[in-house]
């Protein structure tokens, strides 16, 4: 059994970092919003969705869709690990509003800022409390060049 | 088995080893160990491996030296360029260590062909370069019952886990291959030879641990290094109960190949 809270350092396959940022590029200016799921603490999956505020400044998940990729991710035997959001414009670091929304201690925030610099950290949120997540990047299915 | 005079000396730092010793060299050179893929993963694992006294070394890939391979594909010289791959790394081996015998497989391996050609061998050190043999090589080891080692490297990223009869397979963790596009392609992606070269040592390592019974191996973990950050990490990895090759009811009972890849170097 995990221990609950949100792990202190999480890994994330490359191939679902770049399936994040071409979701929030595709999604800005709004902010774009899903799940990440994996094995253990190695995100290996995305499930981009919508943001049920269609907005530029924050976001929400639809409570619906949530359960269908749960749903899915526990068919396929994965762990919901983290939520990740896009911040079109601003800092890869939570806003207030991310910190008072943050709906689940146990799960990881990602958040990859487009502009006006590329970023992506990890954030574990319990309450008000706010703790940077290490963050590796794995290779993932990847395959070597010939 | 006796040990030369000769294997005592080259063999010295290997038995000086509490954990290895002369019950372990010996070990080493019955052991059959298969290389799948003479490139940047097998290219350092095979010279370690032949230089440890693997006695039976398996080397298997149907392609031929090209100038872009010798970035990071080291046992392969310029010389070599435009010979077959199996037959510039058997060169090598031989010329390292009399020891080491080689049983040449010059072919793709296929769901067709896979469980023939690992058939003879203890350990198996995947070193192929697409996901599509990746995946299969994980899938004919489990039902075949044969341990195997897998690396993956991408620009400055390398990975590794090994398993073992009963350990999380491949598949509990990255399930299938990824959609169409989700990775670059082997042309956009680049790696640092060195990658390759430390993840390939990685490699010869797990296998000679296996065969000697030594340490303790990357079973149930995975290896994570970025070497643009220098920074080396593990993973815990767990059996996945709906692992479509391993879980409580798989959904893969037999070999398929993969989708054929474009992938011009």
């Amino acid at each position: 059994m995990k221990p609950p809270g949100a792990p202190a350092e999480i890994a994330i396959a490359a191939p679902v970092i770049g399936e994040i940022r071409r979701h929030a590029e595709a999604e800005a200016p709004l902010e774009a919003c899903g799940l990440l799921a994996g094995n253990g603490n190695l995100v290996t999956r995305a499930f981009g969705m919508r943001n049920a505020r269609v907005s530029a400044r924050r976001f929400s998940l639809d409570p619906e869709e949530q359960l269908a990729v749960m749903k899915r991710a526990r068919g396929e035997g994965l762990e919901i690990i983290a939520a990740y959001h896009s911040h079109p414009r601003g800092r890869a670091r939570p806003s207030r509003e991310d910190i008072r929304l943050a709906f689940d201690p146990d799960l990881v925030h990602v958040i990859i800022a487009l502009a006006p610099r590329p970023d992506l950290r990890a954030f574990r949120i319990d309450g008000g409390d706010v703790e940077e997540v290490r963050l590796a990047v794995a290779a993932g299915a990847a395959a070597g060049p010939r | 088995m006796e040990l030369t005079d000769a294997q005592a000396e080259r063999y010295s730092r290997n038995m000086l080893l509490e954990e290895i010793g002369p019950a372990g060299q010996e070990k080493l050179l019955r052991s059959k160990v298969l290389v799948l893929g003479a490139g940047g993963l097998g290219s350092p694992a095979l010279l370690y491996l032949a230089a440890a006294g693997v006695g039976t070394l398996g080397i298997a890939d149907s392609d031929a030296v090209e100038l872009h391979n010798l970035q990071r594909q080291v046992i392969h010289c310029t010389a070599d360029v435009g010979d077959d791959k199996v037959s510039s790394a058997a060169r090598k081996v031989a010329a390292l260590n009399p020891d080491t015998r080689v049983l040449p497989f010059r072919e793709r391996v296929r769901a067709a062909n896979i469980l023939d050609i690992i058939a003879g061998f203890d350990f198996i050190v995947d070193g192929s370069d697409n996901f599509a043999t990746k995946f299969l090589v994980n899938d004919a080891c489990f039902f075949a019952g044969k341990p195997f080692s897998h690396a993956g490297i991408l620009r400055f990223l390398g990975q590794a886990m090994t398993y073992v009869p009963g350990a999380p397979c491949y598949r509990c963790v990255f399930i299938g291959p990824p959609p169409p596009g989700a990775v670059p392609s082997c042309r956009e992606a680049g790696v640092i030879g060195a990658v390759a070269g430390l993840l390939g040592c990685v490699q010869a390592a797990e296998a000679v641990k296996y065969v000697t019974g030594a340490g303790r191996l990357l079973a149930g973990r995975l290896l994570v290094a970025d070497l643009s950050e220098m920074e080396f990490r593990e993973v815990a990895i767990s059996r996945n109960p709906s692992c479509p090759l391993c879980g409580d009811s798989p959904s893969i009972t037999d070999l398929q190949d993969g989708p054929a890849e474009v992938c011009e170097g």
